[in-house]
């Protein structure tokens, strides 16, 4: 019967209901001889009904309930017993009484009831019946009723154990060493049942009867977890005695699922500090579990234990816990024991999967990171150690989709835990990287992009920025870490190398070429912003970043170039702004101590603002800086001297902090760090840049609306901040090439126009030479737009190149005066001139109705009021040679065209009425008298009435 | 009550990498009506972000931006006529005066523009000029030699209310969010 | 009924036995016995050179004169086999004369007493032989009157005084490659209220059990050589084992012999019969299919048991 497999469900179900009924039938017998006194009676039917349980038809769930059922009517049989004893008869007695019952089964349950009663009363020794009654209990060898009647004799005799300090301890009654025994003992029994339930039935059903088998676990682990709730278990006990036994006991069963189960329950049974001195046992037993065994998960399991214990322990020493936890920890150099164990595991197993492999690393990495924060080096040995392991596996560790998984995983760790930047440190990480499929690791690589923008910024954990150069620098950043040295940034770009690069194994999946242009956008506009966050203090530095990660771009092909390098130009030119900044303060310093108050300005201001940054920062602080501050101003006052002093303390300062990989509290700002000025010049930088912007005007990276844009950013700052006329004129020229040759369209030619016309005039860099050929190309530009409107508008624009703003008077005073510059160009000839080009266009725009005749050919009117809207407006500017007859003139000639019945479109219309409105309105309520008495001057037609 | 979100030149990725976490946290979903959008996004992602913001977006485009939008919309949002352009197209830069003759030409109430990375708020006669700066304070070509060369982060949040206009400056300095309201009548 | 049964038989005197001690109280060792119809009677229980006494009283069933030719007493002991059905072979046959022929007219007591008898064997009441002792009372009678006559049965016990120790039962027995087996009693000899105590050590286990369990037979022989013949009888079966076990798992055996009617063993009684004990492993598979093996053990009735009559005598041996 019992190598069939279980009857059908329902069949079970039936025979559950009529087993359930015999017991409540028996029970209800049983309760009435009690009753009755009737001691023989009682027994009869409460050993019939206890031989239900003798049903092999029930899995195990089915038999469980059963077993309840029968638990519960058990205790009615107990305390009778208990009532007979008070009537004189001696549990002795009732001890063989019970013994007389013919089948095995109800006697062993009857045994345990008596028996435990029988210690309760101290009237025996609860050693001898303990003993008595885990040996008699093999009499049980059926698996799942051994199982049932061992785990009722753990329950019931669980108080009264002779545990140190219980009452049923005594020399004659037993001690620790006993209550040890006998869980020992009933644990092993049990375990060998358990094991044994494999066997039973077909191998067809194993996988189902493994599943029961499991349901069955924890009556196995309860005698575990009693163990390990005795008082009286010493560490010394647990490891002589309780260890040694358990060990043997799961290494001689050869099963799988016991094995499994036994080891995690030991670790999760056991208090930590026991696996703390055990710790080479338990990982010695490992490599001799059946290959069948989660051994990872059995590792990862201690290792996590352990783990928490260490934070856990180091969290609670502050409030009086132990500190000495990581001692003993670091004492037993546990880490290297685990380590070496992954690696006898790995070794001793060659079917193991990489994933299970790749998991004891992830749990040896977060091992690492609590019990000894902060120290790469055992990151770096984790990962070196993941990479002997895994490297023969091939890339992509032989197309093993969980292996992938888990290594991601295991790759995580480091990121998460010290996060991007100290990460960056791991020399054994992009080795480790490389195992990953080309997608895989390209997934990681936007996991790391992303952290890098939005890791929580480091000022608002509380904590200091990670290098003094990352606040001062930057422009206010949104979140996230900046990367500061050159040598990370290097090495980001290896952890992230499928961002930046097609695959180099030839035919591998996922590079550029797989990825149509909105996808490989989305993806670069990540390394696009990335660019962001690279950034030093120190312009030298910030240089050398991003020359690197223009190389890095660069490699990474045209495709990407076109999201990626706007990003770059940007970066440059928020540098070269800095540069700027820098040079001048070193300049002003240079310029002499106590000297010329105006050129030392900038640097003071400068310096004052970086400076009540840190001190919001580190309001802590305030007080030794305001004393360092002093030094400082002495220091400043000493001249040269003192200002290098400062700046070699600060260059070691951040040696330091980068030893320590722990970011340290910022050094108070040095303004007399800026005063040597940086190496680098605006025109190594421009002419990086203009290097930069090359790939965009055409080709695969082509993007020219945007190099157009970039070169006319690049040109104006080369103007405006670094003052090289060459320089700008380049880009400049270039970006009117781009103009005339690449630009797609009419619309972004018009609007490119506008963006030329828009930088250009403001610059004011250029020897008159240089302007004219630049605002006569641009002026030749407006006529080569094809609809005249569109002319119009752009020449009424254009007409600005000639009338600058006066010189920024505030500006000037906060020293980025005019050295360098030309003086604003205002020239009313030249003005005029334009406007009266733009009129006359819109004339040949009147002429173009009348041939055609078609109403929209009537927008000159609009084009008419463009130019009249403008000319107001340099009146208003007090343009020489702009008088009211000039803008009567024209207000006239459309007056006389609508009067002779020109019907204009109803934009051009409103665009006209908004004039003629403008105009009275200012004469009739001009700001000042003066404007009242201009404006009052023209003679506007009346508004039509139609507006 | 209509509260408008107006916001812009956040030009990422090619000047910031992220708009700030502050700012963010304010712009949860489901608080604000509508959305406008001077343009210089820059990249898809944030377009869709701000679409998440508010039930619509409007948006003009900015000179890097990519994507298809007009230059020029005018709206018509509670009771007012809300003009809004990036401005680069003015010259020259910023110019007031420029600025207004735009208005006029729209038949604007409130002009909303962007391009100088600067919050303005300007009334001139019956209208308002208003410029809600660069969301993640990017650089600003035209900030050259200029006292403040590093543009603080910016967005406006425009109450309509019939006749009455209430905005509310949104800036992060040193690292804190600070709130200004100024109130504007159509009346007056 | 014995009344009836007397008048039947035309008894003319009714014969009532006291059983007495010395001091003339009545006697009070009683066993209960179980008859063969189920019922159980108490009787008195005496051993081997136990003196017997008590009264007779008899009492004339008529009004008339009662006349006998003498009264008398004999304490008969005899075996009995039911191959030999009414032909008891007496082996103690002992009388006493109460009167002298003579005539009665009331009821009268007559005491006796038997001292010092060699009461050798145990009763017995087996499946085919029993052994059995009684005093019958005889009236003699005398002309007419027929002979009165009734039997009165005792009880008979003997008891071994401490039994000498005993080599355990250990054997190793098997059947090859399929199962091999090493059990252990701890005695070969036991008293009735003993407890069997042993193991059983499975070396080898190739079949798949489903329990195992100790029989308690008993083999009663009568006649011998050839003509001998053997009736077996189980007295108990006790499962000590559910489920198969596997190599190397050891059983414990521990059987409490008081629940059980078992009697000494009894060898070659009166050169008539033997009554053998044996204790019978049988394990049993799941075809149902019986191994089994059987090892005979000695049983005796223990002397400190006549005594006190203790109940728990056995827990004295028992685990505690």
């Amino acid at each position: 019967m019992d190598s069939a497999a279980f009857p059908s469900a329902d069949e079970q179900q039936r025979i559950l209901q009529e087993a359930s009924t015999a017991i409540k039938r028996n029970a209800f017998h049983m309760r009435k001889a009690i009753e009755d006194d009737n001691m023989r009676d009682s027994l009869k039917h409460a050993a019939a009904m206890l031989g239900e349980l003798r049903t092999s038809q029930l899995q195990p769930q089915k038999y469980y309930e059963l077993y309840m059922l029968a638990f519960d009517q058990l205790s009615y049989l107990e305390s009778f017993f208990a009532d007979e004893r008070g009537k004189g008869r001696a549990y002795a007695e009732l001890y063989e009484l019970v013994q007389h019952a013919g089948n095995v089964l109800p006697r062993l349950y009857l045994m345990v009831a008596v028996g435990c009663l029988y210690i309760k009363s101290h009237e025996a020794s609860p050693r001898d019946v303990l003993k008595d009654l885990v040996e008699m209990c093999k009499g049980v060898q059926h698996p799942t009723r051994g199982l049932f009647l061992r785990a009722y004799l753990c329950q019931r005799a669980k108080g009264l154990l002779p545990d140190t300090g219980s009452e049923f301890e005594g020399p004659a009654a037993g001690s620790i060493h006993d209550a040890l025994d006998f869980l020992m003992t009933n644990f092993i029994e049990m375990n060998k049942l358990w094991v044994r339930l494999q066997h039973q039935g077909s191998a067809r059903d194993k996988e189902k009867r493994e599943r029961e088998r499991q349901q069955l676990q924890d009556l196995v682990g309860k005698n575990l977890t009693y163990l390990s709730q005795l008082d009286g278990l010493s560490f010394e006990l647990y490891r002589d005695q309780v260890l040694p036994r358990v060990l043997d006991q799961i290494t001689s069963c050869k099963d799988d699922l016991a094995q499994l189960y036994l080891m995690q329950a030991l670790i999760q049974g056991f208090p930590d500090r026991f696996h703390l001195g055990t710790l080479e046992s338990l990982l010695g037993v490992l490599p001799q579990l059946q290959p069948g065994v989660k051994v990872h998960s059995v590792m990862a399991a201690l290792m996590d234990r352990l783990a928490r214990y260490a934070s856990s322990a180091s969290a609670s020493a502050a409030g009086g816990g132990d500190p000495r936890v990581l001692e003993e920890l670091a004492a037993i150099d546990a880490f290297t024991k685990f380590k070496a164990a992954i690696a006898q595991i790995i070794a001793s197993q060659p079917n193991l999967p990489a994933a299970d492999a790749v998991e004891m690393y992830v749990a040896l990495l977060s091992y690492a990171g609590s019990v000894h924060p902060g120290q790469l080096a055992y990151v770096d040995e984790v990962l070196a150690a993941a990479h002997a392991a895994l490297g023969d596996r091939g890339p992509g560790l032989g197309g093993d989709a969980r292996a992938e998984r888990q290594l991601v995983a295991l790759l995580g760790v480091p990121l998460t835990k010290y996060g991007v930047d100290v990460a960056l440190g791991l020399k054994e990480y992009p080795p480790l990287t490389r195992l990953l499929r080309y997608p895989t690791h390209k997934e990681l690589a936007v996991k790391i992009v992303q952290r890098v923008l939005e890791a929580p910024p480091p000022a608002a954990a509380g904590a200091a920025p990670p290098s003094p150069a990352g606040a001062a620098a930057a422009p206010p950043v949104s979140g996230g870490c900046v990367i500061s040295d050159v040598d990370k940034v290097k090495m980001l770009f290896r952890f992230i190398s499928p961002l930046v690069a097609d695959p180099d194994v030839p035919g591998e999946a996922g590079g550029a070429a797989d990825l149509d242009d909105e996808d490989l956008d989305e993806e670069q506009v990540l390394v696009a912003r990335l660019l962001h966050h690279l950034r030093a203090e120190d312009p030298d530095t910030h240089f050398t970043i991003l020359s690197v990660a223009h190389d890095q771009l660069l490699a990474g092909g045209p495709r990407r170039l076109r999201t990626t390098l706007p990003s770059l130009v940007f970066c440059g030119l928020a540098l070269h702004r800095r540069l700027v900044a820098a040079r001048a303060a070193a300049a002003a310093a240079a310029g002499g101590g106590g000297g010329s108050a105006a050129a030392a300005a900038p640097a003071a201001g400068a310096g004052k603002k970086a400076e009540s940054k840190k001190e919001a920062a580190a309001a802590k602080k305030k007080k030794e800086e305001e004393d360092k501050e002093e030094e400082e101003a002495k220091k400043e006052e000493g001249g040269e001297e003192g200002k290098e002093d400062g700046k070699a303390e600060s260059k070691e300062e951040e040696k330091a902090e980068e030893k320590e990989e722990v970011p340290a509290p910022p050094a108070p700002k040095e303004p007399a760090a800026l005063v040597t000025p940086p190496k680098l010049t605006s025109e190594q930088l421009l002419q990086f840049l203009l290097a930069a912007i090359g790939p965009l005007y055409g080709g695969p990276a082509g993007q020219p609306v945007t190099a157009l844009r970039l070169l006319l950013a690049a040109g104006y700052v080369a103007s405006e901040e670094a003052r090289l006329e060459l320089l700008a004129y380049t880009f400049f020229e270039e970006a009117i090439a781009l103009y005339d040759e690449a630009l797609p369209d009419q619309r972004s030619r018009a609007t490119g126009l506008f963006d030329i016309i828009g930088s250009l005039q403001r610059c004011r860099v250029f020897g008159p030479e240089h302007r004219d050929a630049l605002t006569s190309a641009a002026t030749a530009g407006c006529m080569r737009l094809v609809a005249r409107r569109e002319q119009c508008r752009a020449l009424c624009a254009a007409a600005w190149l000639w009338w600058q703003a006066e010189a920024d008077k505030a500006a000037a005073a906060e020293g980025a005066g005019d050295a360098g510059l030309q003086p604003p160009v205002r020239d009313g000839a030249k003005v005029l001139a334009t406007l009266q080009r733009a009129a006359k266009v819109a004339g040949q725009g009147k002429a173009q109705w009348g041939a055609t005749g078609r109403l929209r050919d009537a927008a000159y009117i609009g084009a008419y009021a463009e130019v009249i809207d403008a000319m107001l407006r340099m009146w208003d500017a007090e343009v020489p040679g702009i008088d009211a007859g000039k803008v009567q003139a024209l207000l006239d000639a459309v007056q006389a065209d609508i009067a002779a019945g020109v019907a204009p479109d109803a934009h051009s219309a409103r665009r006209w009425a908004s004039t003629l409105a403008f105009i009275a309105s200012q004469a009739a309520a001009g700001a000042t008298p003066a404007v009242k008495e201009r404006y009052g001057k023209l003679k506007p037609p009346p508004a039509p009435a139609a507006a | 009550m209509v509260l408008v979100l107006c916001i812009g030149d956040l030009h990422i990725p090619h000047r910031a990498p992220d708009l700030p976490a502050k700012f963010k946290e304010l712009l949860k979903p489901g608080k604000i009506h509508s959305t406008i959008c001077v343009g210089n996004v820059c990249s898809k992602v944030f377009l869709d972000y701000l679409r998440t913001i508010s039930g619509e977006l409007h948006v003009v485009s900015g000179d890097f931006d990519e994507f298809a939008a007009p230059e020029q919309l005018v709206l018509d949002i509670a009771g007012f006529r809300v003009g809004v352009c990036h401005g680069h197209q003015i010259v020259p830069w910023g110019d007031a005066e420029a600025i207004s003759l735009l208005q006029r030409q729209m038949g604007a109430d409130i002009l909303v523009t962007g391009n100088t990375h600067k919050f303005e708020a300007r009334k001139a006669g019956s209208c308002l000029a208003l410029n809600p700066g660069s969301a993640t304070g990017a650089f600003s070509v035209a900030a050259a030699g200029t006292q403040q060369p590093v543009p603080t982060p910016s967005f406006v949040l425009m109450d309509l209310d019939g006749q009455k206009v209430t905005v509310y400056v949104y800036q992060l300095v040193d690292g804190e969010v600070r709130v200004e309201k100024i109130d504007y009548n159509k009346a007056a | 009924m014995k009344n009836i049964l007397g008048l039947v038989q035309g008894a003319t005197a009714r014969i009532d036995l006291e059983f007495k001690n010395e001091r003339g109280q009545a006697y009070k060792r009683t066993v209960p016995v179980k008859a063969k119809n189920g019922e159980t009677e108490e009787l008195p229980l005496y051993t081997n050179k136990d003196d017997i006494l008590g009264e007779i009283r008899v009492t004339p069933l008529t009004t008339k004169k009662f006349e006998h030719q003498g009264i008398r007493v004999q304490l008969i002991g005899q075996i009995e086999l039911a191959s030999e059905r009414g032909q008891p072979h007496d082996f103690v046959s002992l009388v006493r004369e109460l009167a002298p022929g003579g005539d009665l007219s009331a009821s009268k007591t007559f005491p006796f007493e038997f001292r010092n008898v060699e009461l050798q064997y145990d009763s017995y009441r087996g499946q085919q032989v029993r052994c059995r002792y009684l005093l019958r009372v005889t009236v003699l009678g005398k002309g007419m009157t027929p002979d009165s006559k009734r039997d009165f049965p005792i009880w008979v016990r003997n008891y071994e005084k401490l039994h000498e120790a005993t080599s355990p039962i250990k054997m190793e027995v098997g059947i090859e490659d399929c199962l091999h087996i090493e059990f252990e009693y701890d005695k070969a000899k036991y008293h009735l209220r003993d407890v069997v105590v042993g193991k059983i050590y499975f070396l080898l286990v190739r079949i798949k059990l489903k329990y195992m369990e100790v029989e308690i037979r008993r083999k009663e022989t009568t006649g011998a050589g050839s003509a001998a013949h053997n009736e077996s009888d189980t007295i108990a079966k006790y499962e000590i084992m559910d489920g198969a076990p596997v190599r190397a798992e050891s059983i414990p055996i521990r059987l409490y012999l008081s629940p059980f009617d078992l009697t000494p063993t009894y060898k070659e009684v009166h050169n008539k019969f033997s009554v053998r004990y044996f204790l019978n492993l049988v394990l049993v598979d799941e075809e149902d299919r019986r191994y089994f093996k059987q090892q005979e053990i000695t049983l005796y009735r223990k002397e400190e048991e006549a005594g006190a009559e203790a109940q728990m005598e056995g827990a004295g041996k028992g685990p505690l």
